[in-house]
C-alpha cells in the first residue's frame, strides 16, 4: 500500500495504491491524522489503484469522518473500482460519503 | 566433539587469560559441564611437575572452574536472578581473594527492586557510598577499571583510604547493562590485569545465566497467555448457540469458524412470544480478543433489547422492530466501541404463524434468498448503515425495515463476509456473491443441513491450501409447510 499526497491550492489529493488492510491502514491513518489536513477545503481520494479494502481500512475513513465534517473539509472518493465500491455500499457508507465516478466530478463536488 | 571443544576452550582460556573471552561465552553454558570435566581430568592426570610455591596455580584454577560451574548450574536448578548475583559476588571475591566487595544492580534491567539493588560483601553501605562518590567524580560510570592505589586516584587524593586496590567491572549483556561489580583489597598493588580477565569470564557467565532465566520466564508467560486464550476460546464457544431452535415450520443449520482462537462473528436466536423467532447475525470489525469482547457485548445487547416490554399497549410494540433495535444497539455501542471499529449486523424476526418476516440490515452482507414459487435465487437489496459509524440520533435515518412473506420451500442464507471474501486461486481471488448464489441454485431443494454442507464443501475446495484470514459464519434457514409435530 502506497499513499501519495498531491497538494494544490485548496485541495489535497491522496492517491491510494495497493491493498488497504489492517497492516497498511496505519499509513493512511497517519496521513489523515495530520492536523494541517484540516486547512484544505477538500480532500480527494483517488481510488483508481486501490485493489482491496478491509474493515480495518474502512475504519480509518470512518474514524476521521466526524473530524472532517466538523472542520468543514469535504471528503470525496473517485475512480473507485466496482469491487471496492461494493464494500462501501454494503456497509451503507455510500449514503454517508461522497463517491463520484471521476476526477472531473470530484473537483466539481 | 562437544567434550573436545569444551575442554580445549576452557583450558586455553586458563592457559592464556589474555585472550578475548566473550566470543565463546554464549555456548559455554552448553558445554561447561563436559568442558570442566575435561579440564579437571587434565589437571589431575598431569605429570607431576614442580609448582612454584608463590603461585598456587592449580588450586586457584580449580576454584575458578568450580565457580563457573556453580554459575552455569543455577539456571538448570531454576533459581532466581538474585541468587545468580549472589554467586557471582561470592565467586569473584574468592577468585581474586578480595577483602570486600559490592555489586550495584540496575533495577530497570535486573527486576531487582531499588531497596535490594546493592549487594555487599564484608562492607558497610556507607563505605560503599564513600567509595562510589569518590570514583564517580573522576571515572566514567561504565567501563573496566583497575586501580592499584586509591590514594593516588583523583577522587581520593590526600585522603587515607582503608582500601587501596580496586577493580570496577560492568556486567554487560548484548543489549543491557545489568550493573557494576566492585572488588577491593586493603593492600595496594594487589590486583593483576589477568584478574580482570577471569572476572570478565564470570560476569559473562552470570549474564548468560540471567538472560537464560529471562528467556525461561518469557516462555512461561507465553505459555500462560496461550492457556488464557484457550479459556477465552472456550468461553466464546459457549456464547454460540448449540441447540438450534426447532419447529415444524422451519429448519435451521449453522456453521461458524474463527480465524484465530477467538473471533468477532456472532449469531443467536430467541423465541419470542407468539410464534415468532428472532435471528441475529453480526460481524465485529477486526479480529482477535478485542473483536471477541464486542461480540459478547452484542450478544448481551440482543438479549436485553429483545425482552418483552410489559408496558406495551399492543402486541406489535412488545418487542422492538428490527430498525428500532439497530438504532438502540447503535446508541449502546457508541459509548464503548473504539473510533475506528464498527459492527455489521442483520436482525430478522420471523413470524411463522403469519408466514412472513421483517428484517433490518445494518451494513451486513446481503441476505441470499431462494423464492420457491418463482423458482428464483436473489440477494435482498436494501440500504442500511453499519453500527458505530454514526454515533448520534441521526443513525435512525439510515436504517430501514423490510417486510417479506415467505412460502414453504423458500430458503434464506445468512452469512458473514468471511464466506464471500474467502481467498482462493492465486490468493487474490474471492469466493464472491455470485458463486454463493450459484451453489444455492444447485441445492435449494435439499434440507437446510445439506444445503449448508454443499456450500461449505465448495468453499473449502475453493480455499484449499489458503489459511482462513477472517471468521466465517453461515446460517441456512429453510421454511417448510406446516407438518404435525411427531408424537413423542
Amino acid at each position: 500500500m502506497k499513499v501519495t499526497a498531491q497538494p494544490s491550492a485548496d485541495t489535497l489529493t491522496l492517491l491510494l495504491d495497493g491493498e488497504l488492510d489492517a497492516s497498511s491502514a496505519i499509513v493512511l491513518d497517519t496521513e489523515l491524522a495530520k492536523p494541517d489536513i484540516l486547512n484544505y477545503r477538500k480532500v480527494l481520494i483517488d481510488c483508481a489503484k486501490l485493489s482491496y479494502i478491509s474493515s480495518a481500512g474502512l475504519g480509518v475513513f470512518i474514524s476521521h469522518l466526524q473530524r472532517f465534517q466538523d472542520a468543514n473539509v469535504k471528503l470525496v472518493f473517485f475512480n473507485m473500482q466496482e469491487k471496492v465500491f461494493n464494500v462501501f455500499e454494503i456497509l451503507g457508507l455510500d449514503a454517508l460519503m461522497t463517491i463520484v465516478p471521476s476526477v472531473t466530478e470530484a473537483e466539481a463536488a | 566433539m562437544a567434550l573436545l571443544i569444551g575442554g580445549v576452550a576452557v583450558s586455553s582460556l586458563l592457559a592464556d587469560r589474555g585472550t578475548e573471552t566473550s566470543s565463546w561465552a554464549p555456548w559455554l553454558l552448553l558445554v561447561a559441564d563436559l568442558g570442566i570435566l575435561a579440564v579437571l581430568a587434565k589437571l589431575f592426570f598431569r605429570p607431576a611437575a614442580p609448582v612454584p610455591a608463590e603461585k598456587p596455580a592449580v588450586p586457584r584454577r580449580h576454584d575458578e572452574i568450580l565457580s563457573l560451574q556453580r554459575l552455569a548450574q543455577i539456571v538448570q536448578r531454576g533459581q532466581t536472578s538474585t541468587q545468580v548475583y549472589r554467586v557471582l559476588l561470592e565467586s569473584a571475591v574468592q577468585t581474586v581473594r578480595a577483602d570486600a566487595a559490592w555489586l550495584d544492580l540496575d533495577p530497570s534491567h535486573t527486576g531487582i527492586d531499588e531497596t535490594n539493588a546493592t549487594q555487599y560483601y564484608h562492607l558497610l553501605p556507607q563505605q560503599a557510598d564513600t567509595l562510589r562518590t569518590g570514583l564517580l567524580a573522576h571515572l566514567p560510570a561504565e567501563g573496566d577499571y583497575v586501580t592499584n592505589d586509591l590514594n593516588q586516584h583523583p577522587g581520593f587524593v590526600g585522603t587515607s583510604q582503608a582500601f587501596r586496590s580496586l577493580i570496577q567491572l560492568p556486567i554487560r549483556g548484548l543489549h543491557n547493562n545489568y550493573g557494576t561489580l566492585y572488588l577491593i583489597k586493603i593492600e595496594p598493588r594487589t590486583f593483576a590485569p589477568e584478574d580482570l580477565n577471569i572476572l570478565q569470564t564470570f560476569t559473562n557467565q552470570a549474564v548468560l545465566s540471567i538472560e537464560n532465566l529471562e528467556l525461561m520466564r518469557t516462555s512461561l508467560e507465553n505459555q500462560r497467555t496461550q492457556e488464557e486464550l484457550k479459556i477465552a476460546s472456550q468461553v466464546q464457544d459457549s456464547l454460540i448457540p448449540k441447540n438450534l431452535p426447532t419447529d415444524n415450520w422451519f429448519e435451521i443449520s449453522s456453521h461458524s469458524l474463527a480465524a484465530k482462537e477467538v473471533g468477532g462473528d456472532f449469531y443467536d436466536f430467541l423465541h419470542l412470544q407468539g410464534r415468532r423467532l428472532a435471528v441475529i447475525i453480526g460481524d465485529v470489525s477486526g479480529k482477535g480478543v478485542t473483536a471477541a469482547f464486542h461480540m459478547a457485548q452484542m450478544k448481551g445487547i440482543f438479549h436485553s433489547l429483545m425482552q418483552e416490554n410489559p408496558l406495551a399497549r399492543n402486541e406489535r410494540d412488545k418487542f422492538p422492530v428490527p430498525s428500532k433495535f439497530m438504532a438502540q444497539a447503535n446508541t449502546a455501542l457508541s459509548h464503548c466501541l473504539e473510533k475506528s471499529s464498527f459492527i455489521t449486523s442483520s436482525l430478522y424476526i420471523i413470524d411463522y404463524e403469519q408466514g412472513g418476516f421483517v428484517f433490518a440490515r445494518a451494513g451486513h452482507c446481503h441476505t441470499l434468498y431462494y423464492h420457491a414459487l418463482r423458482e428464483e435465487v436473489f440477494y435482498f437489496q436494501s440500504a442500511g448503515l453499519g453500527l458505530g459509524i454514526i454515533r448520534n440520533d441521526s443513525y435512525e435515518k439510515h436504517i430501514k425495515n423490510q417486510f417479506y412473506d415467505y412460502s414453504p420451500g423458500d430458503v434464506m442464507v445468512i452469512y458473514t463476509d468471511g464466506i464471500v471474501e474467502a481467498r482462493g486461486g492465486d490468493g487474490t481471488d474471492e469466493y464472491g456473491e455470485d458463486r454463493l448464489k450459484q451453489r444455492l441454485e444447485e441445492s435449494y431443494f435439499q434440507d437446510a443441513e445439506n444445503i449448508k454442507s454443499f456450500i461449505l464443501d465448495d468453499l473449502n475446495g475453493f480455499t484449499h491450501g489458503h489459511p482462513i484470514h477472517d471468521d466465517q459464519t453461515l446460517l441456512v434457514i429453510k421454511f417448510k409447510s406446516a407438518q404435525p409435530l411427531p408424537l413423542a
